[in-house]
């Protein structure tokens, strides 16, 4: 039977049990792709049924050392918390909302991007204290609410969980519930404790689950034939360059949206997104609940697969023969830059360390320019997206294109692994959507390139962008260097010489004794 | 392992007085689920009013002159507790209990239900497992 998204429930199944998400796997990325078994899944998504064990759970190896992360709290902070109009309340003690300042200075630089007036993050922590884990924090919650409504008066409130309020069994639903007639705007609660999941993109669909729920217009009025929904991060506005000939208008969700552009998404003419992993649980919700369909496309990167993207909008909007000049046009505009870079790249290798589904886009721009990648980090695997579509499976994608990637590791931001990751490839540079993971990578002597906004290489012109930036990052080859001769990373000659990343896990003697030593030390 | 709660209460059904203003402090032993009444541990409160909040300065403009309204005396003598149950809990108390590692809880209940939410919290603090798996 075909599993839909349900609306009816606050909470949302985690990512490893609706799609067998892992965080933990070594290989080659077309082992990968055969172990995934997309079509399969894909089958089981749309109500079919695979012959007997596929689509089965993808075998993982586990770490017994995890180093920072993200949790799904802080992605709904960063995502709710950067909405314009509505007020984000974290119900947890006020640890949990460290992370806010940096948020708000995400949300500025998008807003920036945007052309959107600045302001700051909406954001309110109930600062549970341990008499609230003892007797409850209910009253603490209640007055959050009429203090959001007073000072911001906004459109819309919302309240995170956290693990604190998950452990003692804070009934946010009920609050929530008991609240809406008293501050008269909706108020969603969003079930979004940390060990909920063990990736913290679950954050991503708990938050798209928030207002698909309460603030999409259920029962559109009108159709508006010339939006279409862009599921996007904090990125630069290059979408409207690049759907501008096929006459549509951009809507962005959900960072630095306000609840008119959120309530609209169910009016637009279709929803696409720059991530697969993003975007996969809103495209899904609102094609199968609001009758938006989601594009079945190759993300566009690169340029087969923007060509390819383009096309399968402009077969929703009806726009073939405009979309076709337009490619022509362009693929001829990016021709003589793109020879100059692929000279320019002849021989260099790169590797990518982000994102799932990002890391195939990234990954095909730099195939594009001529750049070898015998390796590739993603922190995360999604066997399936939401959407299932036939031409979504963008790691299959990506090596019937490009080519394979013999070193694929999957690896939730796992710092102490970067030495045997650089050890067993040749890599020339490193693109890194992770500033945390970067820092540590550029002590290693290796120019890295700490990718900020993430819509650089999309469509024709970001292979052009990712291009020219390259070129900057190459030219300071000489510094990372001598950044590796002065400064020492808090790791053993021993542990530099190793090759696999997973040592720890595949060879059970080196975690004994790495366990006796800490008894030592402690 | 057993450990001591304090708690300010003026009949030992309610907790209902302030810790600063409490004359006397009823002292319970725990050791997992269960509690029993051990003491009743008097508090000079005459020195304490002399000393902390200078008469009547509570009643001043500035207020935060005697926001504390906790008494290091009645701090000194629940050192020997882990947590501390009251109507009410001054700053200044609750700064100087926070200091010596002992948990302060300002709620107004029955005793009997405060004591036995806290001492379910402590068993599950104290009980807690480290388990680490390898495979």
């Amino acid at each position: 039977m075909s599993k839909k998204i349900n609306l009816n429930m606050t909470t949302v199944e985690n990512r490893e049990l609706r799609l067998g998400t892992i965080i933990g796997w070594d290989g080659s990325a077309k082992d990968l792709i055969r172990q995934s078994a997309y079509d399969e899944r894909s089958l089981k998504k749309h109500g079919g049924c695979p012959a007997k064990g596929q689509g089965c759970r993808l075998c993982e190896i586990q770490s017994p050392l995890n180093q920072e992360t993200m949790c799904s709290n802080a992605i709904v902070q960063c995502q709710i918390g950067n909405l314009t109009d509505c007020v984000l309340i974290n119900h947890a003690p006020i640890g949990c909302s460290s992370e806010d300042a940096k948020f708000n200075l995400t949300m500025h630089m998008g807003l920036a991007r945007r052309g959107k007036p600045q302001q700051n993050t909406l954001c309110i922590s109930t600062n549970l204290l341990e008499k609230d884990m003892v007797f409850g924090g209910s009253a603490k919650l209640r007055h959050a609410i009429r203090v959001a409504k007073e000072r911001y008066n906004p459109k819309a409130i919302f309240i995170a969980m956290a693990c604190a309020t998950a452990i003692t069994g804070e009934d946010i639903d009920s609050v929530a519930e008991e609240m809406e007639p008293e501050v008269g705007v909706p108020v969603i609660p969003l079930h979004c404790e940390g060990f909920r999941s063990k990736h913290w993109s679950t954050g991503f669909d708990v938050a798209f689950h928030g207002v698909l729920r309460q603030i999409v217009e259920k029962n559109p009025k009108k159709k508006q034939k010339d939006l279409i929904n862009i599921i996007a991060l904090w990125g630069s506005d290059w979408f409207t360059d690049l759907l501008k000939p096929l006459g549509l208008r951009v809507n962005y969700l959900l960072d630095c949206a306000s609840f008119e552009e959120i309530r609209q998404a169910s009016e637009a003419v279709a929803t696409t997104t720059f991530c697969e992993t993003l975007g996969g649980y809103m495209g899904a919700a609102l094609q199968e609940q609001f009758g938006v369909p989601q594009i079945d496309a190759p993300q566009p990167y690169g340029i087969k697969g923007t060509d390819e993207w383009l096309r399968a909008i402009a077969k929703v909007v009806g726009k073939e023969k405009e979309a076709e000049e337009f490619i022509e046009s362009e693929h001829k505009r990016i021709a003589p830059k793109l020879a100059e870079f692929r000279e320019f790249f002849k021989g260099k290798h790169g590797m990518v360390l982000t994102g799932s589904a990002y890391a195939h886009g990234l990954i095909s721009v730099l195939a594009e320019l001529g750049i070898k990648n015998e390796g590739a980090l993603v922190f995360h695997h999604d066997p399936i997206y939401d959407g299932a579509g036939k031409n979504q499976d963008t790691l299959k994608q990506l090596v019937e294109t490009y080519g394979d990637i013999p070193h694929y590791t999957v690896s939730k931001t796992r710092a102490f692994q970067l030495p045997q990751l650089l050890n067993r490839i040749k890599a020339d540079f490193l693109i890194i959507r992770h500033p945390g993971l970067a820092s540590v990578a550029g002590h290693l002597g290796v120019p890295t390139f700490a990718l900020g906004d993430e819509h650089i290489p999309v469509g024709y012109d970001g292979i052009l962008r990712i291009a020219e930036i390259l070129v900057g990052v190459l030219s300071r080859t000489k510094f990372n260097k001598t950044l590796q001769r002065h400064v020492r990373l808090p790791y053993n000659d021993w542990w530099f010489s190793q090759t696999d990343p997973f040592i720890l896990s595949n060879d059970k003697n080196v975690f004994k004794d790495i366990e006796k030593k800490l008894e030592e030390v402690i | 392992m057993a450990y001591k709660i304090a708690v300010a209460s003026s009949d030992g059904k309610n907790v209902d007085l302030h810790l600063g203003s409490s004359p006397f402090l009823k002292v319970y032993t725990a050791e997992g689920l269960s509690f029993q009444f051990l003491e009743d541990r008097k508090v000079d409160v005459s020195s304490e009013a002399e000393g902390g909040c200078q008469g009547g300065g509570c009643s001043g403009g500035n207020g935060g002159g005697c926001s504390g309204g906790g008494n290091p005396q009645s701090v000194e003598i629940v050192a020997d507790c882990r947590a501390v149950v009251a109507a009410k809990v001054g700053k200044n108390a609750r700064r100087l209990l926070e200091l010596k590692a002992i948990s302060v809880f300002d709620i107004e209940i029955p005793v009997e239900e405060a004591l036995s939410k806290i001492t379910s919290y402590y068993h599950k603090l104290d009980n807690r497992a480290f388990n680490i798996k390898h495979n």
